[in-house]
């Protein structure tokens, strides 16, 4: 069952008189639970399309689909509950609230959801059953990027979007990231899109879709993704 | 290097609202500070060098009885006197209003000629501008002749006085009491024996008016005046004793001259008088001896007459008798005696015929010889007639004549008597007069003595004259301006402060910021092997040149604006401002700015710059989240809504920034709150003086002391319907203790229960009624704020002679306008060792104040009619007066709490943009972002507001303590309208603020704010 549709996509970005089209031509689709991968080289537009996705911002043209929905017709306040009720983010530098505790940073995102989970048991599902009541400056780079992972599960929507999630972590800690992340993908069957420039990532994806320049250069389904646990860069 | 300051320069370019947000907090603190510290000396300027250049005096001395050329000399030998000036004026009445008229000096008070010329005759006079016109004509309608010359002039110039600096003119003791202009004419205008006022200069070593150093030289010089006061009153006394008394004498021997004279002349009249009696009455006498006298005469002569006529009579008897036998007559004797004559020729011629013998013969002979007998005989009667006849003739011519005679002296007799009666007229008639003249002399004489002695008793009742010496607080406006200047400087020595210390605060703190938003920046550069004092200069290059900017542009505007923005609130006459940019302040202010400014850049960068690059150019770890008190207390923390448990965190986490808000906020709503509780103490308080504490009508002042009210008082009293009229003891005593002065009056009331009545006093202590008993001395608050005096405690008083009294405290009254004591009869005797005698009355009335005013004015008893309604008017309008300054502070206040709170915004949003956006990612609505915001800066408003209250309750007591330092005392306490007033307008510009947040919060980019950090 498809949940998202990519339709000849394009984003333009007007700087003075110039117009930089940030993406064109983009067209893919994304199946319910599935792992995809974006994969490209810096600048090729991976983040513009997730952006795209996220709701965090609209097509010039194209039509995107998600669950049936034109989102690309959405208007501002539109994005916002798209965000706030099907959209999961996690970012490279976590972006968590620093004044919040591990457990609060999955409560905020937790009060805006009617669906969401127990914040609890999500943290207690990404390993973090012990640092509830942390700060996440007491928190590892790893852990941090755990409760973020929880802060975007907890909201229970139906994609989850991961923009360099091991960006600034370790190898190893990286690692169990991405297996955190597929774990979740395929226990609770939540569609997960994740960017990376590293190749190796796209091995544990279901599908690969290769960026270059702002466009679509292929879409690779994966018959059998690695776990990540196999991988290793 | 210079690629650094390009960088600046490209960065003040780029982020100019926040050079700019720097440059005006900065300006508008310094200019504040800078306008209302130049502010009083620029006034203090301009009042001095009006008061110098016109030679405004420094002291003026009036007496009850004039002043002499002696007194200027003594004055002129006192040590610092420079100049003095024996001087005229007198109040007057000029169609209906009272004006004062003033000889025109050159050396002292000299006028300002606005228009017009200086008077060239004696008719002519310089007028005050604000009531004439040139070329009115100014009629005296008193009778001035024995003091002017002239009693109508032209107005030919318009002037400003240096003696009217107020355009309340003050009082007067003619009209109704309210001087209503003034006009200057030629000295010799003046007919008055002695002078009605001395000028002093002091030699004041020109030292500035109002200014401490000018103060002392003045009070020094006061005590000189002081000392000598007294003996020039004796001279006064004893010149004007000794002149009268020499004029009593020289009245008493001229009278007794003219008494002895006139005496004179009297006894002489009388005597001429009597001598003309007594000459007719021996006239009269002479006269009737002289009538009987010749009445004898007559009677003799007439007899003598008789005896003649008899014999005469008898003559003719004979001869009738003998023609009778004759037989003849007398008228035909003639005949017989011619035909006898004839018969003897013709018989002798016979004869001769015959013979001698003859018979014939014989017989012829013998015939002829009868003849001839016959003839003889005839003859003989014929003489005898002729001899009575002529005795007839002659006795008839005798008794004629002599009646002639007798008549003619008859006549004289009669005029005589008549003469007589005339004179016995004109001798009574002289009598009459006599008697007249006498008793009008007597009458004269006995006026005269009595005016002697009248004049006698008076100068055995002369007063001793009295001296008042006056500074120049008799100037009308004088102290009122000193007071405005004092509250001026209480503001600028607190409030510019507060406001430089806000402005500083929100500058350090958004220099912070930028260095911290930099430290990348930084990071670079040093990476890149530039030294850490290039990179801190390049920042103190952009801060100082902000500050720098803002300060010297907020100097030159505050300076320009704001004292000629007080000044014009201030209703003085006095010339135009000349603004002064005193270039101390500047550096002072950019001193302050610049070592802050540079301490805080220099401590943030070195923070940053302790850091390896590396660590720099990654971006700033979160702060350490941390538990706050509060979760400490479950019951709280468990009942807060998540929402509520973020903002509290929020708030305690960042520490400083909640303490800036909090600083800045409350700082401008103290300043609210303290100018909104000044404007309450003002209002009202002569209100509560005037109606509340003072509760009569009028106050009456008597031109002699009297012990109580009767005769012409009682019925002037009474003609007027003056109700319930309490007799007072009012007078001006000083203090000066712990080196304060302060002037003051004692009140000593006839009556205590009317005392009470009239008298409102509540004491300070319990608010309670306080009631004048005996052996009680109430002091109004001020003095025992001043001195700092309990119930118990003793104060010393002075009174005008420098004699000093020790007086026991037992209550201290509310009272806010001059200062007083209270005592009544009994404790005055025992306190002054005297019995009380009162000059002043104060009453109710029903009538109309402006005829009563005129009537109590007129009558001889009354030197001067005050109204409560009046002084309340005077005070309210000198409270009025501060409302600008007032509307000053909040304006800028409230300017400053915009600029504060958008400073605090901005960097709020720009600490938290990261938060921000993660939140509207997360989906959050605007709302509910903005509310994660707001809820914070509400709370921190709010917080801002009570903190703000309670410094602004302690910034007020602060400044009503510094502003009551003149006889006005304000009301310390604050209206619950102005905190009210004060936290709405917070509230409204933090609101307004939030409007201002809300859109920029709108405007955050979530994919640029969360982009990672290049």
């Amino acid at each position: 069952m498809t949940l998202i549709v990519f339709d000849d996509v394009k984003k333009e970005y007007t700087v003075g008189a110039i117009k930089i089209s940030a993406v064109e031509h983009c067209s893919f689709s994304i199946d319910k639970g599935e792992l995809a991968v974006i994969l490209g080289p810096s600048g090729a537009g991976k983040t513009t399309i997730l952006n795209l996705l996220g709701g965090m911002d609209s097509p010039s043209s194209g039509h995107i689909c998600v669950d049936g929905n034109s989102i690309h017709n959405y208007n501002k306040k539109q994005l916002v509950e798209y965000r706030r009720n099907d959209i999961g983010f996690i970012f490279q530098f976590y972006n968590l609230i620093g004044n919040l505790t591990a457990l609060e940073n999955v409560e905020l995102a937790c009060q805006i959801c009617p669906n969401s989970f127990n914040p609890k048991t999500i943290l207690n599902q990404v390993g973090l059953s012990d640092r509830l009541s942390s700060f996440p400056a007491q928190l590892s780079g790893g852990e941090q990027q755990r409760v973020a992972i929880a802060r975007a599960i907890a909201k229970n929507p139906k994609l989850l979007l991961c923009d360099e999630p091991t960006g600034a972590l370790d190898s190893d800690t990286g690692q169990r990231i991405i297996a955190l992340l597929q774990k979740t993908c395929k226990e609770m069957d939540m569609t997960t899109v994740l960017i990376t420039h590293n190749t190796i990532i796209a091995d544990i994806a279901d599908k690969v879709i290769k960026v270059k320049n702002g466009t679509v250069k292929s879409v690779t389904i994966n018959e059998n993704p690695k776990r990540a646990d196999e991988i290793m860069w | 290097m210079s690629l650094l300051y390009k960088n600046v320069s490209l960065k003040i370019r780029k982020s100019l609202g926040r050079y700019l947000s720097l440059l005006i907090i900065i300006m508008v603190g310094v200019g504040f500070f800078a306008g209302v510290n130049a502010t009083s000396p620029d006034v203090v300027n301009v009042a001095d060098t009006y008061y110098k250049n016109y030679e405004l005096m420094d002291f003026k001395i009036i007496s009850t009885m004039g002043l002499t050329d002696a007194d200027v000399a003594i004055l002129q030998q006192l040590y610092n006197v420079q100049l003095v000036v024996p001087s005229y004026s007198l109040d007057v009445q000029s169609r209906g209003n009272a004006i004062r008229i003033h000889s025109i000096e050159n050396n002292v008070n000299i006028v300002k000629l606005t228009s017009g010329l200086m008077p060239e005759s004696d008719k002519e006079c310089l007028a005050d501008s604000r009531t004439y016109m040139i070329g009115d004509k100014i009629e005296i309608t008193d009778n001035m002749d024995d003091k002017l010359i002239n009693t109508e002039f032209t107005v030919v110039g318009l002037i400003d006085s240096v003696l009217y600096i107020n355009n309340d003119y003050g009082s007067t003791s003619i009209g109704n009491g309210k001087l209503a202009s003034f006009i200057f004419i030629n000295k010799n205008n003046f007919i008055l024996e002695a002078y009605t006022e001395i000028y002093i200069i002091a030699q004041t070593d020109n030292a500035d008016a109002y200014s401490n150093q000018y103060n002392s030289i003045v009070a020094m010089l006061n005590e000189k005046i002081v000392e000598i006061k007294s003996d020039r009153e004796n001279a006064r006394y004893d010149e004007i004793y000794f002149e009268a008394m020499t004029k009593i004498n020289d009245s008493e021997v001229e009278l007794k001259n003219e008494q002895t004279k006139a005496e004179k002349e009297f006894s002489d009249a009388k005597k001429t008088l009597d001598d003309s009696a007594l000459k007719l009455y021996q006239g009269k006498n002479e006269l009737a001896e002289n009538e009987a006298t010749l009445e004898g005469i007559v009677n003799t002569k007439n007899a003598e007459f008789d005896l003649a006529k008899q014999l005469i009579a008898d003559g003719w008897q004979k001869i009738d008798d003998g023609l009778s036998e004759a037989g003849i007559t007398k008228e035909s004797i003639d005949f017989h005696i011619d035909e006898l004559t004839l018969a003897i020729t013709y018989l002798q011629l016979q004869l001769e015929n015959y013979p001698t013998d003859s018979p014939e013969y014989v017989d012829i002979y013998a015939t002829l010889m009868e003849y001839f007998g016959k003839l003889n005989s005839l003859e003989q009667l014929k003489t005898s007639i002729n001899v009575l006849n002529a005795q007839e003739l002659e006795l008839n011519n005798g008794i004629n004549l002599f009646n002639a005679e007798i008549d003619k002296a008859r006549n004289e007799i009669l005029n005589a008597k008549n003469e007589i009666i005339t004179n016995e007229k004109k001798l009574r008639d002289g009598y009459t007069e006599y008697n007249k003249n006498l008793a009008e002399f007597k009458t004269e004489i006995a006026d005269a003595t009595k005016k002697i002695n009248d004049a006698k008793q008076e100068l055995f009742d002369l007063d001793y004259p009295k001296w008042y010496i006056y500074d120049r607080d008799t100037v009308i406006g004088y102290t009122e301006l000193d007071n405005v200047i004092k509250i001026i400087n209480a503001i600028a020595a607190v409030l510019p402060f507060f406001f430089i210390l806000i402005s500083m605060l929100m500058t350090s703190n958004s220099m912070a910021r930028m260095i911290t938003e930099e430290r990348n920046e930084i990071g670079t550069l040093t990476s890149l092997g530039y030294k850490d004092s290039d990179i801190i200069l390049t920042y103190l290059f952009y801060v100082l040149s902000a500050t720098g900017i803002g300060a010297i542009v907020g100097f030159f505007i505050g300076c320009r604006i704001i004292p000629p923005l007080i000044y014009s609130n201030f209703i003085y006459i006095l010339p135009p401002l000349v603004l002064e940019y005193n270039l101390r302040t500047l550096i002072i202010a950019i001193a302050i700015t610049f070592v802050l400014m540079i301490s805080v850049t220099t401590v943030v960068c070195n923070k940053e710059l302790k850091q390896k690059p590396a660590y720099l150019m990654r971006p700033l770890p979160p702060a350490r989240g941390q538990r706050i008190f509060l979760e400490k207390i479950g019951l709280i923390w468990k009942r807060m809504s998540f929402t509520w448990k973020v903002t509290m965190r929020n708030m305690f986490r960042y520490k400083k920034r909640a303490l800036m808000t909090v600083i800045g906020v409350a700082g401008c709503a103290a300043l609210l709150v303290t100018a909104f509780g000044i404007h309450d103490g003002m209002t009202g308080v002569a209100e509560k003086q005037y109606g509340g504490i003072l509760r009569y009508d009028e106050m009456i002042i008597l031109k002699d002391e009297v012990s109580t009210i009767d005769g012409g008082l009682k019925e002037l009293l009474d003609k007027e319907a003056i109700i319930n009229p309490l007799l007072l003891k009012q007078n001006a005593y000083s203090c000066e203790q712990a080196g304060r002065s302060l002037d003051f009056y004692m009140i000593v009331p006839q009556n205590n229960e009317l005392f009470n009545e009239y008298f409102n006093l509540e004491s300070t202590l319990d608010k309670q009624h306080i009631s004048l008993d005996d052996d009680s001395i109430i002091i109004t608050q001020r003095i025992a704020k001043v001195y700092n005096l309990k119930n118990g405690d003793i104060l010393t008083i002075k009174d005008l002679d420098n004699n000093n009294y020790n007086l026991t405290v037992t209550d201290i009254a509310e009272n806010y306008v001059s200062n007083y004591i209270y005592m009544n009869t009994s404790t005055y005797s025992e306190v002054f060792d005297e019995t009380a005698t009162f000059n002043v009355i104060v009453a109710n009335s029903a009538t109309d104040e402006t005829m009563l005013a005129e009537q109590l004015i007129n009558n001889e008893l009354v030197v001067n009619v005050v109204f409560t309604g009046d002084a309340l008017n005077t005070v309210f309008d000198s409270t009025q007066r501060l409302s600008g300054v007032i509307a000053l502070v909040i304006i800028i206040a409230s300017l400053l709490t915009i600029v504060v709170l958008y400073n605090l915004t901005s960097i709020n949003i720009s600490e938290r943009t990261r938060e921000i956006a993660t939140l509207k990612v997360l989906g959050f609505r605007d709302g509910e972002t903005n509310s994660y915001i707001y809820r914070e800066a509400l709370i921190l408003t709010v917080i801002s507001m009570g903190v703000g209250v309670v410094a602004g309750i302690a910034l007020h007591h602060y400044l009503i303590d510094v502003i009551e330092n003149g006889a006005l005392s304000l009301f310390k306490n604050i209206k619950l309208f102005s905190y009210v007033a004060a936290c709405i307008l917070t509230l409204v510009f933090s609101v307004f603020m939030q409007i201002v947040t809300y859109f920029k919060l709108k405007k955050i980019d979530m994919i640029e704010s969360l982009k990672s950090v290049e």
